[in-house]
């Protein structure tokens, strides 16, 4: 076991820092002899990500990512609140305050996942240690750990937007901020998607804006709040592009740009860097549509993931799936469906963000009736073309496995689309090697998805 | 045959003779599953409110097939009972989003079952006037659709009729809590769960003769020979025959703060012949203006909004651990066991911070993980508490 004394930021920053100074272009020969040069945990991930296609993209994540981090890191030197949200938050509310730093649990606990040596796993094992459940949900537990630990930055509050959506997650954060001493900021959704519910959780959402402003000691400045919903509104533009792009045979958009999507929705929305982000996932895509390039000789199938993906191997999964002709079209982390904000008025631009919080991935499928996901679903594979759908049986998910029969059946029976189910914990590899998830994948396609 | 003998052996079945005379006389019963469902409302309506519960579910294979391994046994254990025909006299559900396993429990039933009516309560998760407003909007939803699917009217006079029904309930079981927390305890843990268990499986009214009857029969009624005394919280928990396997090695529960227990009915009025206006008044003066003392429907949100000392409610850790550290000093516990079923994290999670926080005020802490209605586990549970007894020196 890795034996560890630092937190989960302080040992990724300094790897985002290196992966930041790779330059745009590498030819795979200098590709190549970076990842000769690299330590053994890097070597996979990294060596996945430079892949030609999908190589000058994470470069660009890479420096993004690294300077989120570093933000992070220096907020307190800088006379800034950490705010500690979930990944179904939008964090340009948090950008449009000039005294507050977003730091998105899901996300950084993902980045620790990829690049550290050991992974999570001694963050996760702390939990454990202080009697935490095992079936709680190891995206956010892992940075939960590191930050119960005392060895990571300790946030200056957290905000906790799935009540109502997630139990698990929602309880996770209530004790982050009970044994932290934190205080801890509510978005609470009703359990279903109707027009009273959202005015009930637009009133919410007001309420819950006037205490962050109290909270960080400032009024929301309407013009900042316009510049990072204008930006918010202008990735989002290229974001419909780059789902467009999806559509097309074989798919031009690499397996991995999913996993880059909601690393940019989660912690850089707002920014100038998203749309930098998504714009050149839209530019490398395009790029390869023209060409017809695609990673294998033919796409044998087109998967759309109905939860997450497995994130402890993204060489493993992502690039291998493609590599063998299955595109990874999307999951339910990249259904965003962003809106349009209007930025008429700071009333308007709230309102906005609560309508994009509203119908946040997870918040809005598995915050109601199972139907709103079938839903959702249904418009997902029609819209994309695909021809299979996996879930990845993630064991922490408990409402998503608790309808996952019925959603199965309904989905054959409005679409006729077959579907894998998984069982695999997606952050902690000790439950499921990927050796066996690629198995029952390759299994799947050869057998059903190939035989239509 | 006591009334306590009663009570057990109403406990001890689900579809009991109370229900089957009620049914006879061509009266409808409707199913609720978690103690956030205002039972007032479904009485008012002439409804008799049935606590769905898994007594006597074994395998849960075809619960399984719809839910999963990894959801909570004891709402697999329902919805197997749900699915079968053990609950085919019910004539419509009523179930809350309580936990994400219930919420996808009462889908599954729903989908599969199709029962005549079906109503997914939503009950917010944090108290705020603008949810309780929504709360107040949902049972009025509830109640058009109960007026509409039966045929009946629930007029605000029922609905204040029905609420002081409840609240004797709640009075007469805080005197039965008095005497089960006494220095000479009356009754059993198990003897209690069961009396509670019956309290959501008859008519109201029906179980009024029985509590009364009882607090007459147990007043001087002294339970001796234990080793310690108990309090026992935690998840969703109508095992009779665990907490007697509990006692048997010892520890007797004393006192509790289980949704099968006293979270179901605690805000209830000292006064047992309270009006209900008078009591919703006292307690809630405080919040409440002139117009909605007027209000049953507002007093009714209000009141269940307010009592849940359920993990499922955000931002009130404080009054959840205020709640056990009150009864477990009214009860002068020796020390405190917090079960969870595997895979609520709800409770999971929210024992782990009780624990730490109990123990630094000095009040020891066992720590259980279920499986619902697992026998083969009643050797090991009755290990682990033997060693807690002796943990806490007695």
């Amino acid at each position: 076991m890795v034996v560890v004394n630092k937190g989960i930021l302080e040992r990724s920053a300094p790897i985002f820092g290196m992966a930041a100074n790779i330059q745009y272009g590498l030819s795979q020969e200098e590709v190549d002899g970076i990842i000769r040069i690299l330590p053994p945990q890097l070597k996979s991930i990294l060596g996945a990500l430079l892949a030609p296609r999908s190589a000058d993209a994470t470069v660009r994540i890479s420096r993004a990512l690294s300077g989120y981090l570093s933000m992070i890191e220096s907020a307190h030197d800088d006379g800034k609140k950490i705010i500690l949200h979930p990944f179904n938050f939008p964090p340009e509310l948090l950008y449009a305050f000039e005294g507050a730093v977003p730091m998105c649990e899901e996300i950084m606990n993902t980045l620790g996942v990829m690049v550290l040596d050991g992974q999570i796993e001694r963050y996760i094992d702390i939990t454990r240690e202080m009697g935490l459940p095992d079936s709680l949900c190891t995206s956010g537990v892992g940075l939960a750990g590191s930050l119960l630990s005392g060895m990571d930055v300790t946030p200056d509050a957290i905000i906790s937007a799935s009540p109502g959506s997630c139990d698990n997650n929602s309880k996770l954060y209530e004790f982050l901020a009970e044994y932290l001493e934190v205080p801890t900021f509510f978005t609470a959704k009703p359990a279903d998607n109707t027009k009273r519910s959202f005015e009930a959780y637009k009133n919410n959402f007001r309420d819950f804006v006037r205490d962050l402003e109290g909270f960080v000691g400032e009024e929301l400045d309407e013009g900042r709040l316009r510049e990072v919903m204008k930006n918010a509104n202008t990735a989002a533009e290229y974001f419909y592009e780059l789902n467009d792009l999806r559509k097309v045979v074989p798919c031009p958009v690499p397996n991995v740009f999913a996993f880059f999507m909601y690393a940019t929705k989660y912690t850089m929305w707002g920014t100038k860097e998203s749309i930098d982000m998504v714009k050149m996932m839209v530019q490398v895509a395009e790029e390869r549509k023209r060409r017809g390039d695609y990673p294998a000789p033919e796409e044998r199938a087109r998967a759309l993931w109905i939860y997450t993906g497995h994130y402890f191997d993204i060489g493993g999964l992502f690039n291998w799936m493609e590599e063998n002709g299955i595109t990874y079209l999307n999951d339910i982390l990249g259904f965003f469906f962003p809106n349009h904000v209007d930025t008429s008025d700071k009333e308007t631009m709230i309102d906005g963000a609560a309508e994009s919080t509203w119908n946040y991935p997870m918040t809005r499928q598995v915050g109601a009736d199972f139907s709103v996901w079938v839903d959702d679903l249904v418009w997902e594979i029609n819209e994309l073309g695909a021809d299979c759908c996996i879930f990845c049986g993630h064991p922490a998910c408990k409402q998503t496995w608790g309808v996952f029969r019925i959603v199965r059946d309904e989905i054959r029976k409005r679409t006729g689309t077959p579907m894998l189910r998984l069982q695999a914990d997606s952050w902690d590899k000790r439950m499921t090697p990927v050796t066996t998830l690629q198995d029952e994948i390759e299994n799947f396609v050869k057998t059903v998805v190939e035989n239509k | 045959m006591s009334s306590m003998d009663d009570l057990i052996e109403i406990s001890g079945s689900i579809e009991n003779k109370y229900v089957k005379e009620w049914k006879e006389q061509g009266k409808k019963v409707i199913g609720y599953s978690c103690a956030s469902v205002p039972k007032e409302l479904l009485y008012a309506a002439g409804l008799l409110p049935f606590r769905v519960r898994a007594l006597g579910s074994g395998e849960t294979t075809t619960a399984d097939a719809y839910l999963s391994r990894f959801n909570c046994s004891f709402c697999r254990s329902c919805l197997e009972l749900g699915l079968g025909s053990e609950y085919d006299f019910l004539d419509g559900i009523v179930m809350p989003n309580g936990c994400d396993h219930m919420r996808r429990m009462f889908e599954n039933w729903r989908y599969i079952k199709k029962p005549p009516l079906a109503h997914p309560l939503m009950v917010p998760h944090i108290v705020t006037e603008n949810f309780i407003s929504f709360f107040i909007d949902d049972l009025n939803i509830l109640k058009e659709k109960i007026e509409s699917h039966f045929g009946v009217s629930i007029t605000d006079d029922r609905l204040r009729e029905s609420i002081g029904v409840y609240n004797k309930v709640g009075g007469k079981l805080r005197k039965l809590y008095e005497l089960r927390e006494r220095d000479k305890p009356a009754l059993t843990g198990a003897e209690a769960m069961s009396v509670i268990i019956a309290e959501s499986s008859i008519p109201p009214n029906k179980y009024l003769g029985f509590l009364s009857d009882l607090l007459k029969e147990r007043e001087n009624n002294k339970i001796s020979g234990y080793r310690a005394r108990l309090m026992l919280g935690g998840s969703a928990l109508d095992d009779v025959e665990l907490v007697r396997a509990m006692e048997d090695v010892g520890g007797l529960i004393v006192t509790d703060s289980l949704c099968f227990g006293a979270r179901a009915f605690w805000d209830a009025p000292d006064d047992a012949d309270a009006l209900a206006g008078d009591y919703l008044n006292r307690v809630y003066k405080e919040d409440y203006n002139a117009s909605v003392k007027q209000d049953p429907m507002d007093a009714l949100a209000r009141k269940y909004l307010n009592r849940l000392t359920c993990p499922r409610m955000f931002g009130e850790y404080s009054k959840r651990i205020d709640f056990i550290k009150s009864a477990a000093e009214r009860a002068n516990v020796d020390g405190v066991i917090l079960e969870h079923i595997k895979f609520c994290d709800l409770h999971g999670v929210d024992n782990t911070k009780l624990r730490i926080d109990l123990e630094k005020a000095g009040i020891p802490v066992l720590l259980l993980e279920l499986e619902y209605g697992a026998r083969s586990d009643i050797g090991r549970l009755r290990t682990r508490i033997q060693a807690f007894l002796e943990r806490t020196g007695r």
